[in-house]
């Protein structure tokens, strides 16, 4: 299995083969087209907020209410998706800041999302800005989700978030000494780490907080509310997540070939923000999601063809996965005009 | 290294309102941006945090906004105001004279 270690021995693969910061392939769009494009607005991303945390607390209190029924189930089901998979939506669209106009609106959803996302938001922000510069460029890439040959147990267990918190736990805990974990010192500046530990101390507060409610009251209700939802919730957003870049090229300088677009129903564009138009977000960061539809329509003759469903793109992505386990030279090909 | 002069370095009319355009003196790429209001203003092209040409970024009023990471830029002071651009770019002084842009380099 290839070194995925971010700064390790294949880090100094990419600098030779000049795959660092590298010429990205850029479709050809009139400027005007894409100047409207990138156009900021509050009213869409308030609006879509709005009914996210109104969904949220519905759910929430229904949810309360029905606590010792079977009618729990699917209202944590619904708390835990809103909770555990749309806020990583959230969290990602604040994060490059194009959701909303305001900068104060963005970063306060940012760091309401991490929380729920449990994502650390300091180191997350440049891990996140390296993964944009080198996209699944091995060595440098510190968001390499699917890694070829890693056993499929792994996939299974990241719809549960556990490999995902044990790193992040860990991250934390050290961070909140001071101390950034190797990796992290390859993409966040030593300048931006006392964000890191600040925010990581308050992470440790508000979790053992509401493990010591818990305690207090002796149920684990208040956990059903904060915290756990990130484990039981997590499961959509591995499905959106992974048609993103599995299975497809590592180490090359065109998303086309290392990045998915799935066409999805309204309700999964809502979880999900639009980021099933995910080739179309990473060649162009800077519109926002609820332009990316017609973005994807300006420049749909330069791309491949998006997959019709997300079992569409399963239906390539599993398999593939599973050959990598025995070939990691099993990569799946795109056809580009 | 010649002493600073006004150059002409476009035509107003080449480069649309709130938008940015790229012009190369001696070499060097600078953005200049237009606002709405029809002032100019000069700054480096280069992102300071990225490699990627803020000609093809967004602007929105005073501020330009890298291409590749979001990251933004004040384009009357050259500061970095959002990550994750941190380290500030430089300005030039800039001006409309009649139908030309010129800048002062």
């Amino acid at each position: 299995m290839r070194n995925y270690t971010v700064g390790g021995p294949e880090a100094e693969n990419a600098a030779k083969n000049n795959l660092v910061e590298g010429d990205w392939f850029k479709p050809v769009i009139d400027r005007g087209t894409l100047k409207t494009l990138m156009s900021r607005s509050n009213g869409i991303a308030a609006r879509d907020t709005a009914l996210w945390l109104v969904l949220l607390v519905g759910s929430g209190v229904l949810a309360f209410r029905c606590w010792g029924t079977w009618w729990a189930i699917p209202s944590f089901g619904l708390y835990g998706i809103l909770y555990g998979s749309a806020s990583d939506a959230r969290w990602h669209e604040c994060g490059h800041r194009t959701a909303f106009r305001s900068r104060r609106a963005n970063d306060a959803v940012y760091y309401l999302a991490s929380i729920m996302d449990f994502r650390e938001p300091i180191s997350w922000r440049w891990s996140h800005a390296r993964h944009h510069s080198d996209t699944i460029i091995v060595g440098r890439d510190p968001e390499i989700a699917f890694k070829r040959g890693a056993p499929l147990v792994h996939v299974f267990l990241e719809f549960f978030a556990i490999r995902t918190v044990i790193s992040e736990t860990k991250k934390i805990v050290m961070n909140s000494v001071g101390r950034p974990v190797p990796e992290q010192s390859d993409f966040q500046p030593v300048e931006e780490m006392r964000g890191s530990i600040w925010w990581s101390r308050f992470y440790i507060l508000l979790f053992t907080g509401v493990a010591v409610w818990c305690v207090t009251v002796g149920s684990v209700l208040p956990a059903m509310f904060i915290g756990l939802p990130t484990f039981y919730g997590r499961w959509l957003m591995v499905v959106y997540g992974i048609t993103q870049h599995a299975g497809l090229a590592e180490d090359v300088l065109d998303h086309r070939l290392n990045t998915r677009t799935v066409m999805m129903n309204r309700i999964n564009r809502f979880f999900y923000l639009n980021m099933n138009y995910h080739l179309e977000h990473h060649i162009f960061p800077t519109v926002p999601y609820h332009a990316l539809p017609a973005l994807h329509k300006a420049v749909a003759d330069q791309l491949p063809a998006p997959h019709s469903s997300i079992w569409h793109a399963m239906k390539e992505i599993f398999p593939t996965l599973a050959k990598q386990r025995s070939d990691q030279t099993v990569v799946l090909t795109r056809v580009v005009p | 290294m010649s002493e600073p002069t006004w150059k002409i370095v476009s035509k107003i009319g080449e480069i649309a309102s709130d938008d940015v355009a790229c012009v190369e003196i001696d070499g060097v790429k600078i953005a200049v941006v237009r606002t709405t209001d029809n002032q100019v203003f000069a700054i480096d092209s280069q992102c300071s945090h990225g490699r990627a040409s803020l000609t093809d970024g967004y602007v929105d009023g005073l501020e330009i906004e890298c291409p590749k990471h979001n990251g933004r830029f004040n384009v009357v002071t050259g500061e970095a105001v959002a990550s994750p651009a941190r380290m500030p770019l430089q300005t030039y002084p800039c001006r409309i004279t009649g139908e030309c842009v010129e800048i002062y380099y």
